[in-house]
């Protein structure tokens, strides 16, 4: 009895053995990244340490302080071993321990961090006004920074009004942005197929209307085949994506318009009934692809890059959307223009004109000279000179120059897309050395646009409203549903009437009167 | 009696061609899946189906392997997948047994508990903090431990335990058997099919998580194949809004290849246990 028990604790010891085994097993491995981590760490302190010894007082402000961030990425990874974030560290005099998420999972992450008070020293936010945020500057989570950023001369000099204004949460401001274009709106289109048929580049509504029909009925490829359409769209916020440029052409409001301190949604406008029609029109005679409703980005985009489709009416700056196109075909070349007379002139709608912001929370950032120190940092960055290494990288490195002749060596801008995002300067749309003729030309035209002086704003963008916040998407996808409809011939002008009724009695009304007295309150 | 030949056969017929379309239904887009990898570009973007690429190329595998962050996630992943099927396994079987036993006080309580969990569930920002204040951030006890037994499984497996004759235990009991011991030496060589299967459960879920990962291991050296897998995929479906511009998508084709990568492993393990499958999970359910 007393031997098959002990036998029987020794199998139980063997299997808890087994375990500790197994589990030893992981825990080793991790511990291998921590130490790593720690390795790091200890570096770092050590070389302090090691300064800290031949000057203790004297070098003290020359220390790398110790950042920890929260920052999106796009594309690849940033290397943080790699010479251009080292460039980064070296510059601002920061030791970063920077966390890096995919920018689609992003807010995820953030609102996890925000909602377990686990924060970074800079917390990166996309679109600084959703709900999430708001509410905890409210809480006073964050920093406030007016009257803060006075004192760096290359932070304010990426500032702008119309930027600032989209910012502000209550009337201040709490968040640096990295800015981008202030619009983006335009068009690419086919030089070659222009060519082909003998047309101009369109300057009004009407020669866009009849450059988009040609290329669908008149064989602009020379091929022999009617195989071709004017117009390659799909859905982006529910709406085609040409839709808001056009919108802009006819004569529309930015989201609302402002008359006698009223606000009056864009989609209750005659140009908003005239574009619709428009699109219509395009879409009957099968002018654009009749499966934009359901289509997924790159299936939109093939279109063009097949030689399928002539016009692209987007962003106009998607400088990569093109390659395959002029990869495959040599004979292919492309224009891009924004300029377009629509009935009341040439429109175009700003979008919020910032890329990401950081704002720094309070329980982290613990007091004024820390954030002090963080913005000095960031100011460095944010100087004229570093505006080459965020465009190309690191002389003799990435380019050479010579004479003031810029060779590139390596390209990296793929990577320096989201280490941009260590510099908030302003925003300057010069084409990098060495760019093809066809992106130059958009850059050409994002410069364009960022002094164009038709710039529609929309008035709601710096107001915060409840009601906007709980129903605002509902009551958006009921308007985008509409259109899509409307211009797949699913609704008539009757029915689009009485979507704007319901839109009007489901919380519309309501939305609208909480603008108007915020508006009124400035 | 010719007749209802007849009938028997028709009925035949069209049962099996019944199943065939809906296997074929099941399979096809994963073919598509694994010829679209081997295809090239040109090919891809021309014809929208490809079930036999007319040139083959390797190209999408050979940029998948010139970097080792992919081959390096897939070790981590079947480490992942590994460890915590085991951890799985013990705390699941261990607390299934006890639970079977009737010997045990307060078995209806424990157990109304676990089915509770079934039903609420705290959410992702609660089970976030729960791991946070534990300390398991950043490391990989934070994607094992949290989810180690799952309530579902636990019910299955306890299941079967009852359906074991009592007298069993009772004359392991006579022949000197502890609790134990009866476990190890005549419970689990009884359920070694249903092990098998739950095994299998367990594993295809670590493989497959990419929320957990996501959340607790912030350092990428340590992410799995599935978060990468994710970003692949994700940059071809997902509008960019102002970010697109200088965003290169991944080819089709290397999107394609990326899914028979991250998946294959994991597809290669059902052979092996497919044999015990049925058996294992009819097993709880049937008494006797």
């Amino acid at each position: 009895m007393l031997k098959k028990t002990k036998k029987a604790s020794v199998i139980l010891l063997s299997l808890v053995l087994l375990c500790v085994v197994v589990l030893s097993g992981c825990a080793g491995n991790e511990n291998g990244n921590g130490a790593d981590s720690n390795a790091v760490d200890s570096n770092g302190s050590s070389a302090t340490d090691g300064k800290k010894d031949d000057a203790p007082e004297a070098t003290k402000s020359l220390e790398p302080i110790k950042v920890t961030a929260l920052q999106p990425y796009w594309g690849a990874l940033p290397d943080m071993d790699g010479s251009l974030f080292k460039y980064i560290e070296k510059s601002m005099n920061v030791e970063f321990e920077t966390e890096f998420v995919f920018g689609p999972n992003f807010m995820d992450k953030v609102n996890v961090a925000l909602a377990s008070g686990n924060l970074p020293h800079m917390l990166y936010i996309f679109d600084g006004k959703q709900p999430s945020i708001v509410t905890a500057i409210r809480a006073g989570a964050f920093w406030e920074l007016d009257g803060k950023l006075e004192k760096y001369p290359n932070l304010m000099a990426g500032k702008d009004k119309i930027r600032d204004e989209n910012i502000k949460v209550d009337g201040k401001t709490y968040q640096i942005y990295i800015p981008e274009a202030i619009s983006r709106q335009g068009m690419n289109m086919r030089q070659d197929w222009l060519d082909n048929l003998g047309l101009q580049k369109p300057t009004t509504i009407d020669e866009l209307y009849n450059v988009l029909r040609a290329f669908t009925q008149d064989d602009p490829d020379r091929n022999g085949k009617n195989d071709t359409i004017g117009l390659a769209q799909r859905l982006h916020a529910g709406v085609p994506v040409g839709f808001p440029i056009l919108l802009a052409k006819f004569g529309a409001p930015n989201g609302y318009e402002v008359k006698d301190n009223k606000f009056i949604p864009a989609f209750t406008t005659e140009a908003y009934r005239e574009t619709m029609r428009f699109f219509k029109k395009l879409y009957d005679e099968g002018i654009m692809n009749q499966d934009f409703s359901y289509l997924q980005r790159t299936q939109g985009e093939e279109l063009i890059q097949n030689g399928k489709a002539g016009v692209q009416i987007s962003n106009v700056d998607e400088k990569l959307l093109w390659n395959p196109l002029l990869d495959s075909n040599p004979n292919a070349s492309i224009v891009s223009l924004s300029y377009l007379e629509g009935p009341t002139g040439n429109h175009l709608f700003t979008s919020k004109g910032y890329w990401v912001t950081i704002a720094f929370p309070k329980s982290t950032v613990k007091t004024e000279e820390e954030l002090d120190r963080l913005l000095a940092a960031l100011d460095l960055m944010a100087a004229p000179e570093q505006k080459e290494f965020f465009m190309l990288g690191i002389e003799g490195e990435h380019y050479k120059k010579d004479n003031g002749n810029i060779s590139i060596v390596k390209n990296v801008e793929a990577e320096l897309v989201s280490l941009r995002m260590f510099a908030p300067d302003a925003f300057e749309p010069i084409a990098p050395p060495g760019t093809p003729k066809h992106i130059e030309d958009m850059y050409d035209v994002l410069s364009e646009n960022e002094t164009s002086n038709n710039l529609v704003n929309n008035p709601a963008a710096s107001i915060i409203s409840k009601t906007a916040i709980e129903l605002g998407g509902e009551l958006d996808k009921m308007i985008q549903d509409a259109t899509v409809k409307y211009i797949m011939g699913e609704v008539n002008d009757q029915q689009f009437d009485e979507v704007i009724e319901k839109w009007k009695s489901s919380g519309g009304v309501k939305m609208l009167e909480e603008f108007e007295a915020e508006y009124n309150k400035k | 009696m010719r007749k209802s030949g007849l009938s028997d056969r028709s009925f035949d017929t069209i049962n099996v061609l019944l199943l065939i379309v809906i296997s074929l239904i099941c399979i096809l887009p994963f073919l598509q899946i694994v010829a679209g990898s081997f295809a090239t570009q040109q090919e891809l973007m021309e014809k929208k189906f490809v079930l036999i690429p007319e040139v083959y190329s390797l190209d999408a595998y050979r940029f998948i392997f010139s970097d080792i962050t992919i081959p390096k996630s897939m070790m981590i992943s079947v480490f992942i997948t590994v460890c915590g099927t085991i951890i799985n396994l013990v705390f699941t079987s261990i607390t299934a047994f006890a639970l079977a036993r009737r010997g045990l006080r307060g078995r209806r309580f424990i157990m109304f508990l676990i089915v509770f969990t079934l039903l609420f569930d705290g959410g992702m920002i609660p089970a976030y903090l729960v791991v946070k204040e534990l300390g398991l951030i950043n490391t990989y006890w934070a994607v094992m431990i949290p989810n180690a037994i799952s309530a579902f499984n636990l019910i299955l497996m306890r299941n079967f335990f009852m359906s074991l004759p009592e007298e069993l235990f009772e004359s392991a009991k006579i022949d000197g058997c502890n609790d134990l011991k009866t476990f190890i030496q005549i419970v689990i060589p009884l359920s070694m099919a249903s092990m098998a299967t739950f095994m299998l459960f367990y594993a295809v879920n670590h493989w497959n998580n990419f929320m957990m990962p996501f959340l607790y291991l912030n350092t990428p050296d340590m992410w799995p194949v599935q978060i990468w897998l994710r970003q692949i995929i994700i940059m071809a479906t997902a509008d960019f809004g102002d970010f697109g511009a200088s965003i290169e998508i991944p080819s089709q084709s290397l999107r394609m290849a990326t899914i028979v990568v991250a998946t294959l492993p994991i597809l290669l393990v059902y052979p092996f246990i497919q044999k015990h499958f049925v058996k294992g999970v009819m097993i709880g359910s049937v008494k006797g």
